[in-house]
């Protein structure tokens, strides 16, 4: 036990007061002056004052100079954290313009949208009497022309209503639903519209072909031969289902078997918005 | 020739290397402050201990005194307080050195927490009691948590380094 303790003694000694090979000072005097130094400074002593403020100016010039390569270190840390945020930045901005690309050929196509419309409208005041519809189908085959309108019995829709496209006369309601209506078109072989041929007053039916051209229907063989190719041909409000001088399309003569044919002025092809006339009242305008 | 040109270097690392790394460290005060992290830890502690454990010829006890004056001039603490403060870490450092036989990481690392217990009471004492200085006490136990955390890495590192070096 006393041996331990006696080694335990001589470590410590040791420790304190024993030189190494490089050691020039023992640990005892220089922990001794260390504490002399902090007595002293603690009492401010002068000498103690001038130590400090000379080790300031040096030791403040040492540490920029030591400490450069930290800075460096931390500007470094900086940049590629500064480069991480601009490289997310730019991810994100890479987002928001393929948002932003999409967001224009949308707002593209709403313009393109609206200035359709408006022609369709054509600067017209739309009163109650006209209804716009959007067509949703266009079904044609060459047993049925045929489209279907966003418009239905609760948007006012009725039977036979007539449907136009620019002015220009291109079908009748033949279906309704609630919200929705199908409109033979003039082209369908079922569509047969009253007519009167211009300027010479012929009344007559244009009925489809299930091809461009309409036919004249039946006409006095005394009146044919006062056609001319290019006449017009326009509803005759007879029967009171269309108001009459809806324009239609103009007279085409078959030179060689001489049958009527009627040219519509409408084209039937990307009909995408069409007015329906919705009150009897227009007919008879 | 190329011999003796590639150990030149070495030699001079072997002389002066922890000299080197001890007064950057001080002078710089390394505690990982550029990684914005929320802690610090004191580098020098780890070091003077290790070494004055493993190779005290190597590091000086006079300069390690100078180096304790360098850094209260950093720290704008008390002029002889961190000399102090090393000088007591060699002191334990050269006790454990003299007692033991065959070193065990584990007995140094507890040592080790001994000594920083030891050495930032000492710290604390002087500050708030002789100086009246205030101190965030909160600050000094998690920097001497991380400096005690700390220390099986650099061990590793400083084990590596003396590999190398010796």
């Amino acid at each position: 036990m006393s041996v331990s303790r006696d080694d335990t003694i001589i470590a410590i000694r040791s420790a304190f007061l024993k030189k190494n090979n490089q050691q020039k000072f023992s640990l005892l005097t220089l922990i001794v002056i260390s504490i002399i130094i902090l007595v002293l400074n603690s009492f401010n002593f002068k000498i103690i004052n001038y130590i400090e403020i000379t080790a300031k100016e040096i030791i403040y010039r040492s540490s920029s100079i030591v400490s450069a390569p930290e800075k460096y270190i931390s500007k470094l840390f900086d940049l590629t954290d500064q480069h991480l945020k601009i490289y997310s930045r730019e991810k994100k901005y890479e987002n928001l313009e393929k948002r932003y690309e999409v967001e224009k050929l949308f707002n593209e196509y709403l313009v393109s949208e609206n200035d359709r419309l408006r022609k369709i409208i054509e600067d017209e005041n739309l009163d109650q009497s006209k209804l716009i519809g959007k067509v949703l189908l266009d079904k044609k085959s060459p047993f049925l022309n045929s489209i279907i309108l966003n418009k239905g019995s609760r948007d006012g829709v009725k039977l036979g209503k007539a449907v136009l496209k620019d002015n220009l006369l291109i079908g009748k309601i033949i279906e309704l639903n609630y919200s929705t209506s199908r409109a033979i078109l003039l082209t369908d072989i079922n569509s047969k519209i009253p007519s009167i041929i211009e300027p010479i007053g012929i009344h007559t039916i244009v009925s489809g072909t299930g091809k461009d051209l309409g036919k004249i229907e039946y006409i006095e063989d005394e009146f044919k031969i006062k056609l001319k190719e290019g006449d017009n041909v326009y509803t005759s409000g007879v029967g009171g289902i269309f108001r009459s001088g809806l324009p239609i399309g103009k007279i085409k003569i078959d030179q060689d078997t001489g049958k009527l044919f009627v040219e519509f002025f409408s084209k039937f092809s990307q009909l995408d918005y069409v007015k329906i006339v919705l009150t009897e009242n227009n007919y008879n305008e | 020739m190329s011999k003796s040109k590639s150990t030149a270097p070495k030699n001079f690392l072997r002389s002066y290397g922890p000299m080197i790394i001890l007064i950057v460290s001080v002078l710089n005060q390394l505690d990982l402050n550029y990684l914005n992290l929320n802690f610090s830890f004191n580098f020098a502690y780890i070091f003077i201990f290790y070494w004055s454990l493993k190779k005290p010829e190597h590091l000086p006890f006079g300069f390690i005194f100078i180096c304790g004056i360098f850094n209260d001039v950093v720290t704008s603490f008390p002029i002889g307080l961190s000399s102090l403060n090393y000088l007591l870490i060699c002191v334990v450092a050269t006790y454990i050195r003299n007692i033991t036989l065959r070193p065990i990481f584990i007995n140094d690392w507890l040592f080790f927490l001994v000594t920083i217990l030891l050495v930032n009471s000492i710290n604390f004492l002087v500050l708030e009691i002789v100086m009246n200085i205030d101190i965030n006490f909160n600050v000094y136990i998690t920097n001497l948590g991380f400096t005690f955390l700390f220390y099986p890495a650099f061990y590793g590192l400083f084990k590596s380094l003396i590999k190398f070096l010796y």
